[in-house]
C-alpha cells in the first residue's frame, strides 16, 4: 500500500508490538498476493488489532482480528505496520 | 419470483442444495446432519481438492446438497475459491445454505457479502450459536434477516438444534413461498462509477461470458486483478480493450485513495459487514474467564505450551503403549484356547492339504489381525479424534511453526505429520492445505515417513512388548530425528523459501462423545473393511508358498540381504516384502511362519530392533504409495519409495552393526 508519508513517523511493524498492546493497521508491504489475503482475512488498513501472544524462537504472532484469532507468521508479521494505541 | 426450475425434473432428484462458507464454522457436521449415511466422497474433477455430496429425501422431495470447501472469500487465491465460485456461478445450484459461525460474524459476513454478488438464492444457517453466547455475543437473527434481506436460521449442528428449521425455509425459498430481497452492496462513488464503465463495456463486448457470470460481478472482479477472471476474459477477440479499460480505472483508483483497488474493495465490503454486524449483535464482555480461555492460556503459552505438547505426545504413546499390551494379553489367552481346535475343525472337514492350508491361512490372518492389530488401532484412533476435534491441533502448529520453518515449511504442516500418525493416507491428502507445491511435496515426502497406526503396531507389538518402552520410545525419536534431517535436505534441494504462516486458531470446544465414538468407530471401519482381506490374502499366500515349499527358495534370493546384511532370520524376508501391502502384514507374517506369537522364542533383541527399524523406514504400504502418485505424480512417488528403501536398509544393516558392537562391549 502506497501512499506512506505522513504515517512513517508513527508506524511500527507489528513485531515491535508486546503482548496484550492493541494497535491499528495503516499499511502493509509486500507482493499482491499476500496484500490481498491480509485483506480478505480483516486485516485491513483501519483496523484493530490485539496482540495475543508471540511464539518463542522467532515464531510467529497470534492477534485477534474481527473477532476472530489469526496466527501470522514472523517474516508477514514484520511487514505489517501498525499505530499502537494507547491505554 | 420462484426459484423453482423444472430443469431437474427428469433427473434423479427435484433440486440442489450446496453448503458454502468458511472452514472451522461447522459445515460438515450441518452436511453430515442433512444427509445422514447417504454419502459420496469423492475429488473435484481433475482437482486434488475433496468433493462430498449426498441426498436428503424431505417433503416429498429428493434433494441433492453438495459440500463445497471452506473458504474465506471468493477470489482467485486458492484452488477451493476457483472451485466454489465456479460452481456457484456456472452450475446454478437451486438454493445455497451460507453457513456463518456466529461467534465470528464480522469475518464471516465478509464471504455472504460476496455471493451476493454472485445473484444466488440464499439462506443463512446461523451456526454455533451457543459458542458465540459463551463470548458474550447475543445477535438478534431477526434483525439479521431483516438487514441481509435473506432467511436466517439459528443452528448448533452437533446437537442438530435448528437443523429442521433451516431445511423447512430452503424449501419454502424453492417453492417460492418466501421472497429473497439480499442486501445491495454499494461502494463509494468512485469505485459505483468504474464498476458501471467497466460492466457496460464487458455486456458489450464480451456477451458470452455474461451467461455464466454475473458482469458487474466480473467487472468487480477485474477491479480486483483477478488473475483467473482475467485470463478468461483475454480469451476473448475483445478482452484486451476490456482489461486495459479496467487497468486505466484501476490507476485512477489506487491514485485517488492511495490503496490498492482490492485492499480498497475489501475495506468497503469489511465496513459494511461491520455495520450488518453492529445493527443485530450485542456484545457483553463476560468477566469470568471460561475453562476454555484458561486452556487456550496454557496451551499457547511460551513455556507451559511446549511442556504440554510434550506431555500430550508422552502420554498417548504410554496410553496406546498400555491399553494396547493389556488387550493384546487378553486376546491372546483367548485365541490361545481357540486356535488348536479350529485347526483340528479344519482338518477335521476337508482332507485337501492345500485347501486345509488355505482355510489355516484364514483363520491365522483373522486371529493375528485381531490380537495384533486391533489393541493398538483401537486406542489411538479414539485419541486422534479427541485432539482433531478439540482444536488443539492449531495451538501445536503455531508452537512448532518455527522449528518447521527449519525444514522448509511452516506450523500447518505439524497437523499433517502429526495425522500420519493415524494413518499416512489421508495425512498425505491433508497435505493440500500447505500454499505452495514445492511445500505440498515436501510435507507428502515426510508424512510418508511418519510411524502410522500400522507401524506402531509392529513397534509396539514387538519391540515394546519384549524390549519394553523405552526401547520403543527410542524408535520414535529416531523416526523424528529422520523426519528433521531429510526435512533439511530436502529444503536445500527443493529450492525455495518457507511461505509464511496465516492460519485461524479456533477457539476450543468440548468434543461431543457421540461424535468422537463414530469418528473412532468409521476409523476402525475403514481399517477392518481393507486391512482385513490384505491381511487375510498375505496370510493364505504365504501358506501355500509354505506348502509348496516355495519359501525356501525366495528365501535364499535374499539371504545376503537379510541375513548377511541386516542380521535377521532368513524368513523374515517374506514378511518384510509382503509388508508393502499392508506394515502390519510384517509382522502378522512372521508370527505365521514362526508359528507362535512369542516372538522372544525365535528372535533376538538386536533382531527385534532393527526388523521394527526397517519396518517404519521402508516405503509405507501400497495405498500410501498410490496417494504418492495422484498427489504428486509417478516419478515423485517412485522417487520417495526408492529413497525410503535404500534408508531403511541402510540405516537398518548400521543399526544391526551398532548394537552387536555395544553388546559385545557389555
Amino acid at each position: 500500500m502506497q501512499n506512506l508519508e505522513g504515517y512513517i513517523e508513527e508506524t511500527c511493524p507489528l513485531t515491535t508490538l508486546k503482548e496484550g498492546e492493541k494497535a491499528i493497521i495503516v499499511y502493509a508491504l509486500g507482493g499482491k498476493g499476500l496484500i490481498k489475503r491480509l485483506s480478505e482475512m480483516g486485516l485491513t488498513p483501519g483496523t484493530e488489532i490485539l496482540i495475543r501472544r508471540t511464539a518463542p524462537f522467532y515464531g510467529p504472532i497470534q492477534i485477534s482480528v474481527r473477532g476472530v484469532s489469526l496466527a501470522l507468521g514472523r517474516g508477514i508479521a514484520s511487514r505489517i505496520f501498525v499505530k499502537p494505541v494507547k491505554g | 419470483m420462484s426459484y423453482y426450475k423444472g430443469k431437474n425434473k427428469k433427473t434423479q432428484y427435484d433440486f440442489t442444495i450446496v453448503l458454502a462458507g468458511n472452514a472451522n464454522v461447522g459445515k460438515s457436521v450441518i452436511f453430515n446432519q442433512l444427509t445422514g449415511l447417504n454419502q459420496i466422497i469423492g475429488n473435484w474433477p481433475g482437482k486434488t481438492v475433496e468433493k462430498a455430496e449426498g441426498f436428503l429425501y424431505f417433503k416429498g422431495y429428493k434433494i441433492k446438497i453438495l459440500d463445497l470447501p471452506g473458504i474465506y472469500s471468493l477470489s482467485a487465491f486458492s484452488i477451493e475459491e476457483i472451485i466454489a465460485r465456479d460452481y456457484i456461478a456456472i452450475e446454478k445450484p437451486d438454493i445455497i445454505i451460507n453457513v456463518l459461525d456466529a461467534s465470528a460474524l464480522e469475518r464471516n459476513l465478509y464471504l455472504t457479502l460476496q455471493l451476493f454478488e454472485l445473484n444466488v438464492p440464499i439462506v443463512i444457517a446461523l451456526n454455533q450459536i451457543d459458542l458465540a453466547s459463551k463470548k458474550g455475543i447475543k445477535i438478534n437473527y431477526e434483525k439479521l434477516s431483516e438487514v441481509l434481506g435473506v432467511p436466517v436460521v439459528p443452528t448448533i449442528a452437533i446437537t442438530g438444534s435448528g437443523i429442521k428449521e433451516l431445511i423447512d425455509k430452503v424449501i419454502q425459498v424453492f417453492e417460492g413461498k418466501i421472497k429473497l430481497k439480499p442486501l445491495k452492496i454499494a461502494y463509494c462513488k468512485e469505485v459505483e462509477e468504474a464498476i458501471q464503465k467497466l460492466e457496460n463495456k464487458i455486456k458489450i463486448n464480451i456477451p458470452e461470458l455474461t451467461i455464466k457470470y454475473p458482469a458487474r460481478w466480473l467487472a468487480i472482479k477485474l477491479l480486483e486483478k483477478d488473475e483467473d477472471i482475467e485470463d478468461k476474459v483475454k480469451s476473448f477477440p475483445n478482452g484486451e480493450k476490456i482489461l486495459s479499460l479496467a487497468s486505466m480505472l484501476n490507476e485512477s483508483l489506487e491514485e485517488k485513495y492511495g490503496k490498492e483497488t482490492p485492499v480498497l474493495l475489501a475495506m468497503e465490503r469489511y465496513g459494511l459487514a461491520n455495520e450488518v454486524v453492529k445493527a443485530s449483535a450485542k456484545f457483553t464482555p463476560i468477566p469470568k474467564i471460561s475453562f476454555e480461555e484458561k486452556l487456550d492460556e496454557l496451551t499457547g503459552h511460551k513455556i507451559l505450551g511446549y511442556i504440554f505438547l510434550s506431555l500430550i505426545f508422552g502420554s498417548t504413546f504410554i496410553i496406546v503403549f498400555g491399553i494396547g499390551n493389556y488387550l493384546v494379553d487378553i486376546l491372546e489367552n483367548f485365541f490361545g484356547y481357540l486356535t488348536p481346535s479350529l485347526n483340528r475343525l479344519a482338518s477335521f472337514i476337508v482332507k485337501n492339504i492345500i485347501v486345509e492350508s488355505i482355510l489355516n491361512g484364514v483363520f491365522s490372518g483373522v486371529i493375528a489381525g485381531l490380537t495384533i492389530v486391533l489393541p493398538y488401532i483401537l486406542p489411538f484412533y479414539f485419541i486422534l479424534s479427541i485432539l482433531e476435534d478439540s482444536g488443539y491441533l492449531p495451538r501445536a502448529a503455531f508452537l512448532l511453526d518455527s522449528l518447521m520453518h527449519k525444514i522448509g515449511l511452516h506450523g500447518k504442516a505439524a497437523i499433517c505429520l502429526f495425522l500420519g500418525y493415524g494413518c499416512n493416507v489421508p495425512a498425505c491428502i491433508g497435505c493440500r492445505i500447505m500454499e505452495s507445491e514445492r511445500e505440498r511435496f515436501l510435507g507428502g515426502f515426510l508424512t510418508v515417513l511418519v510411524p502410522c497406526a500400522a507401524r506402531s503396531v509392529v513397534i509396539l507389538g514387538l519391540v515394546g512388548k519384549y524390549l519394553g518402552f523405552s526401547a520403543a520410545l527410542s524408535l520414535y525419536v529416531i523416526n523424528v530425528i529422520l523426519i528433521f534431517l531429510l526435512g533439511r535436505l530436502g529444503h536445500k534441494v527443493l529450492l525455495g523459501e518457507a511461505i509464511g504462516l496465516i492460519m485461524e486458531i479456533p477457539p476450543y470446544k468440548t468434543p461431543s462423545i457421540k461424535t468422537i465414538l463414530k469418528k473412532t468407530w468409521n476409523k476402525t471401519k475403514d481399517f477392518i473393511y481393507f486391512a482385513f482381506p490384505i491381511i487375510i490374502s498375505g496370510t493364505i499366500l504365504l501358506e501355500v508358498m509354505r506348502t509348496l515349499n516355495l519359501l525356501a527358495s525366495f528365501a535364499v534370493f535374499m539371504k545376503p540381504l537379510i541375513v548377511d546384511w541386516l542380521g535377521l532370520p532368513l524368513l523374515t524376508g517374506i514378511p518384510l516384502v509382503l509388508g508393502v501391502l499392508r506394515k502390519e502384514l510384517a509382522l502378522i507374517l512372521l508370527s505365521e511362519e514362526l508359528g507362535t506369537l512369542n516372538f522372544n522364542e525365535v528372535l533376538t533383541p538386536i533382531q527385534m530392533y532393527t526388523f521394527s527399524l526397517v519396518v517404519m523406514v521402508y516405503i509405507p504400504c501400497l495405498s500410501t504409495i498410490a496417494t504418492l502418485w495422484r498427489e504428486f505424480g509417478f516419478k515423485k512417488a517412485l522417487l520417495t519409495s526408492i529413497i525410503y528403501v535404500s534408508l531403511a536398509l541402510f540405516i537398518g544393516g548400521l543399526t544391526y552393526r551398532i548394537l552387536s558392537f555395544l553388546s559385545l562391549m557389555v
